[in-house]
């Protein structure tokens, strides 16, 4: 499904504006496989306009990017097919259950029925929604959606996973669940992009982080390179001096 | 509580939903709709009040003409006001706040009742209002008193009703499921009343002795404050005053019932915490083999269990299909145009409330469409399938039975169901296009799905689609269409349907995803 050994994401000089204002200018970053990559900002930093411009919910005003190989502008269905999306706030059906909305999702991606029900299952249990999987969305709290959610973009195994926020609703059980799940896709050569705000997750978690202000990449590397030379900086000192006092 | 500054907030909060940087916003719209609500029912209530003078009809005519007006917008306020109450508990972001502040209940109350005032005056201003300056107008000696308290009336008592019968039902059931409730009791009442006055109103306007006509709608309820509200505008002398009396005293009495019971429940109410427990679905574990089928799948569990939307799509689809009998009285017709026109305005119906709604019905997820590797064609594509296959069934049955209660011959049946097919998939075609531009994802009244201005323009394309297709019904009379207009008419329908489906198609694959 992935060319071979093409980088999960690659984004180039990607610009958007909404209306006088620029979200997002220039941006460019990449994401390999195997790497699990913190995006960090303040609020209205451009992070979530990012994330929904890497999986085609938004479209570029300029830029190129690439989805495991894929041009997303010049090949979209290819594009994101490679791609799975946990967004700030769920893309649910709240009539349906749990267990209908993932075989619906897996009918999008073309997967095959059997395969998916039992990938679906899967997830189902290790997310702790087997018990709950045959009652309808409409009744389920914050954190069962989000993983609902979680489970949706894992269904097809995409070689990139787009995370927007999420931690929120999780309570510290799940987010442990979360962190080990990312960890694995990661391990098994995909790639993770998670927009969080939680500097000590993004510590723990990421291997690389990026830090945006004002739509503009000020940072990016490991947490040892942002550091420097003092090794006793907290990925919080960083960002504060480079991202943390306002859009 | 600094009563001045929250209200100062609460005006500046309104001022900018209908006028901000020097520019409309969308709040205009609900005036300008309301403004010729009113418009039509001051038309009607001049007609029927002028036709009444004309005919020297005895004051007591006049009054129950105001009397049945008054009911109507009182029938309308009560559940609306209920509505609004459950609203504001179940949707409203600042509830939790406000009951999370040092305010008394009877001043959060006192703020609700504010801030919900443009909603709650509605019916008062397009209904009751009118009806009241037509009545004063073609009548003599109406005080202005009584005029202000008879309003007032209409206003305030389904008000305090609704709120005392709101509060206690919010600690017992879901807001979001009692919402719904109220919201299918509304459309129940806007069919009984619909139903009542189209077959009453025409049959008024073409009678030659108005006042036996009159004598023919059933009394008004004695006990209704609707009732006191008419006669202390319209009866002179003791009786009037009673009346006048009565008003007042019940006014007051339904807002001091609302007081009393927001101080009692008020704080112990817990705004959204009580989401619908959710509905176990059996079957969920059947896959579709195709996408299609997912789709399909998809589309009968979203109708089938939003039961709201399907009473709502099921009263409308029968009202529309009775209008051309509502006509009948005015425009004497053959009965096999009458058969076509009622299916044409069921077809109607189906483009406008099914088309329409069958891509907002998805909510925010209608994001996948953008989101999944499915591209917008096919998406519309399948999502045509599903509503023509349901809006086919519906219009066989309709075909089917109206042919049968009309005796028609199974051939003039299968004519005019077929002349009715290409109004039909014109109709969901151009519904889905709207749908797909004017779609309100946040929508919470399943009457709304599009914005208001998307609800005025879909009103317009069906009633300029209606207007073309029984002019082209009328144009044939009791004559059959025919195999050779039947094919024409199916050809240019296939291409108008193409076109309004790679349009939709293309806005699909075009709207971004911007709501936050």
């Amino acid at each position: 499904m992935t060319s071979a050994g093409a980088r999960p994401l690659v984004i180039d000089a990607l610009t958007r504006r909404f209306g006088t204002v620029t979200a997002v200018s220039a941006l460019s970053l990449e994401v390999r496989a195997g790497e699990i990559v913190g995006f960090l900002g303040a609020n209205g930093a451009g992070k979530t306009t990012t994330l929904r411009c890497a999986s085609g919910l938004l479209a570029p005003d300029d830029g190129r990017i690439e989805v495991a190989g894929a041009d997303l502008e010049r090949e979209p269905r290819v594009a994101k097919a490679r791609l799975g999306l946990v967004p700030d706030r769920p893309f649910l059906y709240e009539r349906l259950s749990a267990r209908e909305f993932l075989a619906f999702v897996a009918a999008l991606y073309d997967l095959p029925a059997d395969a998916a029900a039992r990938r679906a299952e899967e997830l189902l249990a290790r997310l702790g929604l087997a018990e709950i999987a045959s009652r309808t969305i409409e009744g389920y709290s914050l954190g069962m959606r989000q993983k609902t959610s979680i489970a949706a973009a894992l269904l097809h195994s995409p070689p990139l996973l787009l995370l927007d926020e999420p931690l929120n609703g999780l309570d510290p059980p799940s987010a442990r669940l979360l962190k080990t799940l990312l960890r694995e896709h990661a391990h098994a050569g995909g790639g993770v992009l998670v927009s969080t705000h939680l500097l000590d997750v993004a510590e723990r978690l990421c291997d690389r982080v990026v830090i945006l202000r004002a739509g503009r990449v000020v940072a990016e590397g490991t947490l040892a390179s942002l550091r420097g030379a003092d090794h006793e900086r907290s990925l919080e000192d960083v960002f504060m001096e480079l991202g943390g006092s306002g859009a | 509580m600094n009563v001045a500054a929250v209200l100062r907030a609460r005006w500046l909060g309104t001022r900018r939903a209908l006028w901000f940087r020097g520019r409309p916003r969308r709040g205009m719209v609900g005036i300008v709709l309301a403004l010729l609500m009113a418009g039509t029912f001051a038309a009607t209530f001049w007609v029927i009040f002028g036709a009444l003078e004309t005919a020297h009809a005895p004051s007591e005519a006049r009054a129950l003409v105001l009397g049945w007006a008054f009911t109507f917008a009182f029938v309308l306020l009560a559940l609306g006001d209920l509505l609004t109450v459950v609203s504001a508990a179940a949707t409203a972001p600042d509830l939790e706040r406000l009951l999370a502040a040092p305010l008394r209940p009877r001043e959060l109350l006192l703020l609700k009742f504010v801030e919900t005032l443009p909603r709650t005056l509605g019916a008062v201003a397009a209904i009751a209002l009118p009806a009241a300056i037509c009545f004063a107008s073609a009548s003599d000696g109406v005080r202005p008193a009584a005029f202000v308290v008879a309003l007032a009336t209409v206003w305030a008592v389904p008000l305090g009703l609704g709120t005392a019968l709101a509060i206690p039902l919010l600690r017992v059931a879901p807001a979001a499921r009692l919402r719904e409730s109220v919201a299918v009791l509304a459309t129940l009442a806007f069919l009984g009343g619909w139903l009542a006055n189209t077959f009453w109103m025409p049959r008024l306007l073409v009678t030659t002795d108005v006042a036996a006509r009159l004598r023919t709608l059933p009394l008004l309820p004695a006990w209704s404050p609707a009732t006191w509200a008419a006669d202390a505008l319209a009866r002179p002398g003791e009786r009037g005053l009673e009346a006048f009396a009565a008003c007042i005293a019940a006014s007051l009495g339904a807002l001091a019932l609302a007081f009393g019971v927001a101080e009692r429940m008020l704080t112990r109410l817990q705004p959204g915490a009580a989401p619908a427990a959710g509905t176990i679905v059996r079957g969920g574990s059947r896959r579709a083999r195709t996408l299609t089928g997912a789709l399909l799948r998809r589309d009968v569990a979203l109708f089938t269990r939003d039961w709201p939307v399907l009473l709502d799509l099921a009263a409308r689809l029968l009202l529309w299909t009775l209008l051309p009998l509502a006509v009948l009285p005015l425009t004497p017709m053959p009965t096999s145009e009458l058969v076509r026109d009622m299916l044409v305005a069921l077809t109607l119906s189906l483009g406008n409330d099914i088309g329409t709604r069958a891509l907002p019905l998805e909510r925010h997820a209608l994001a996948w469409a953008r989101l999944s590797p499915v591209g917008g064609a096919r998406w519309v594509l399948r999502r045509a399938l599903g509503v023509a296959g349901l809006a086919a069934g519906i219009l066989l049955a309709g075909a089917a039975l109206a042919g049968a209660a009309l005796r028609l011959t199974p051939p003039a049946i299968l004519d005019a169901f077929l002349f009715a097919l290409p109004a039909g998939a014109t109709a969901l075609g151009s519904g889905l296009l709207l749908g797909a531009l004017l779609a309100d994802p946040e929508w919470r009244d399943p009457r709304a799905m599009l914005g208001p201005g998307g609800r005025t323009l879909a009103a317009l394309v069906m009633l300029t689609q209606g207007g073309a297709w029984v002019a082209a019904s009328h144009a044939l009379g009791a004559n059959p269409v025919g195999p050779g207009r039947l094919a024409a008419l199916g050809a240019i329908g296939a291409f108008v349907v193409w076109v309004l489906l790679v349009v939709t198609a293309r806005t699909i694959e075009r709207r971004e995803y911007t709501a936050r």
